[in-house]
């Protein structure tokens, strides 16, 4: 049986190699390309020579897998992808669906996890965390916050007013208002700005990529 | 004393006097109406006056013929009034006396409406602006209080000269101390003072039927200047914020990535671990079951895990990138002309080789791109061709070169795509500013 052609894409030699050694040591998998940027990972997808691609999701180079991964989906969509982050931010799952990425796992899982998640995404399935994980900030946890206030949290880690967000959200700046008000009770800080740095500090929020 | 029954002598005394003074009250009325100008109330004042008059005459009758001399009323009409009840007289009285009142009132509201000189500077001297009004060669007209007590506080002197005054607020002269500044506009000049106080002043050239003057008005803005220096402190403040914002967040990126790095040689160091394991085990094991092949293997990707560990990352160089990738799906990229520098022309040369380089690939089937580089002008000329089968017509632009060509004319620079006699993709780039 021919073995599945894998690609790896991360920024981190270390984290690249890890992979590689873990995929490389199941005897289902060859690893035939490892590469440090998303950049260009579409153009190694276009002679047929991948199945599955282990896509980091933030590079440092400004590349990021998300954009990459639709990328790849129109050059090749024979192609699948398992997308694998350590940052808990809570769009990228939604984001990866959107991108048609089949599966979406955190980096910190032990090896056979993240070989069995491969196995899955290979035999068809789409394998997702049921939930982002719940992260602390402040006096609450990420599970207590509403899908619209992490948007507006997600937007106030730029710095931007009232005013701003409202405008990137279309919403109303009193109603951007209200919402952060009721994340400064929750969290329990004193300021956005407090609340800022606590909610980048968990990695709930890193952006839209 | 019933009022019912004619009037007694003292009261008839009381009733003249009190006539008297509605007369005179009138005279007073008419005096000031006729001063006044008022043309219009002669008539009403006239007749207001021959009603005091009346009022008068009735009382004054009334008191000679009951106390003095009775064969005095020749006409025998004090003889009538005298008869008549005293609420009679007191009637006209009170009459005589509400028409004067509505006179007095009258005249007031006249007096108040009226625009003299007098008016005119105190509705002046009441704003809290200060204006001068000036001949063109600066002898002042008017001068509200508040522009002579301004000229005075600034530069110690009362405003002898408009046009002096306006070359000492130009030349910020003034008395308060040398961090007064003057910020010269048109036709505005801004004198900022010491304790944020600031007064704009306006100088423009008026001219009322033949008369030419000059008006300068002088606006207090402390607090305008108060707002906008808090606005620019909390501007500074926000932008201070978002700064450390972007930095906090950069230096938690490269945090997380350290936490990834860390993780990943806690995984490291497991595998060596699992590595002698196995190592102690083919020890323990007797010669005809011990498989030194797979040991080997084993500890051959150990030892590169090792040896991972311990190398730094690679700076990122995205063409040697683009190159690896070229390489990866058989295509060989053959580049004449020099590069670009790093920069947005590198970017975008970059961004335009990879499109067509997956474009070469996906339909022609091509096995080399070539990329034609030139600086002509400012400009860098890009050709890429490739050896694969040619369109059999125009190309649309989709997808991957729609967005090509966005990125491109967002930094003014052109893309052209030749389809005959061969598929080429012309680009110029600005290096400018690179």
């Amino acid at each position: 049986m021919d073995k599945t052609r894998v690609m790896i894409v991360d920024d981190q030699r270390l984290v690249r190699q890890y992979f590689e050694f873990v995929v490389g040591g199941c005897e289902r998998y060859e690893v035939v390309h490892s590469i440090e940027s998303a950049a260009f990972a579409d153009t190694y997808v276009l002679r047929n020579s991948i199945d599955l691609v282990l896509m980091d999701i933030l590079m440092n180079d400004g590349s990021n897998g998300l954009e990459a991964s639709r990328r790849i989906k129109r050059a090749n969509d024979h192609v699948k992808i398992v997308a694998v982050t350590s940052i808990p931010e809570a769009s990228w799952m939604d984001q990866a669906r959107e991108a048609g990425i089949e599966s979406f796992w955190y980096k910190d899982a032990d090896p056979e996890t993240i070989i069995e998640v491969m196995d899955r995404t290979v035999a068809g399935e789409h394998v997702y965390p049921q939930t982002s994980p719940t992260v602390q900030i402040g006096q609450t946890t990420s599970a207590d916050l509403t899908e619209r206030e992490i948007d507006i949290l997600r937007e106030l880690v730029g710095g931007l007013s009232n005013e701003q967000i409202g405008q990137r959200l279309h919403l109303s700046a009193s109603t951007v208002k209200t919402h952060v008000r009721h994340l400064l009770e929750k969290t329990g800080c004193e300021n956005r700005t407090k609340l800022a740095v606590l909610a980048r500090g968990s990695g709930l929020v890193v952006g839209t990529l | 004393m019933s009022l019912v029954s004619p009037p007694s002598v003292a009261m008839a005394e009381v009733l003249g006097v009190v006539g008297l003074v509605l007369v005179t009250t009138y005279v007073y009325v008419l005096v000031e109406l006729c001063f006044l100008r008022q043309r219009r109330l002669y008539v009403a004042s006239v007749a207001a006056l021959l009603v005091g008059i009346v009022v008068h005459c009735w009382m004054n009758g009334l008191q000679a013929f009951l106390s003095v001399d009775p064969e005095w009323d020749l006409l025998g009409l004090a003889g009538i009034v005298s008869r008549m009840p005293a609420v009679v007289s007191i009637g006209v009285l009170a009459l005589g006396f509400a028409l004067a009142v509505r006179q007095v009132l009258w005249l007031r509201g006249v007096r108040r409406g009226r625009i003299t000189p007098d008016s005119v500077k105190e509705a002046l001297d009441a704003l809290p602006d200060g204006v001068c009004f000036s001949r063109p060669d600066g002898s002042p007209l008017l001068v509200n209080a508040q522009m002579d007590e301004l000229a005075h506080d600034l530069f110690g002197t009362h405003i002898t000269n408009e046009r002096r005054l306006w070359e000492r607020v130009n030349a910020a002269d003034c008395l308060m101390d040398a961090t007064s500044e003057c910020v010269p506009g048109s036709p505005d000049v801004l004198l900022r003072l010491p304790d944020a106080c600031g007064w704009v002043f306006r100088r423009s050239d008026i001219e009322t039927g033949s008369v030419a003057a000059v008006e300068t008005i002088a606006t207090d803005v402390s607090e305008e200047l108060a707002l906008a220096s808090e606005l620019e402190r909390r501007n500074r403040r926000l932008a201070e914020v978002r700064q450390r914002l972007r930095a906090y967040s950069a230096d938690l990126v490269r945090l997380t990535r350290e936490e990834e790095v860390l993780a990943a040689k806690v995984r490291v160091h497991d595998e060596v671990g699992r590595a002698l394991v196995a190592l102690r085990a083919y020890e323990r094991q007797d010669e005809a079951h011990r498989d030194r092949e797979a040991l080997l293997t084993a500890w051959q990707r150990t030892m590169r895990l090792m040896q991972a560990a311990l190398e730094e990352d690679d700076g990122t160089d995205r063409w040697l990138l683009l190159n690896e990738a070229a390489r990866a799906v058989d295509v060989r990229l053959v580049v004449t002309g020099e590069m670009p520098p790093q920069g947005g022309a590198f970017d975008l040369l970059v961004m335009v080789v990879h499109e067509c380089l997956n474009n070469a690939v996906r339909h022609a089937g091509a096995h080399e791109v070539a990329v034609s580089l030139r600086e002509e002008a400012g400009e860098l000329l890009v050709r890429v061709t490739n050896d694969g089968t040619p369109p059999t017509g125009p190309v649309d632009e989709t997808g991957g070169l729609a967005n090509l060509r966005a990125a491109i004319e967002r930094a003014h620079g052109t893309m052209l795509v030749e389809w005959s006699p061969q598929y080429a993709v012309v680009v110029r780039l600005e290096l400018e500013g690179d």
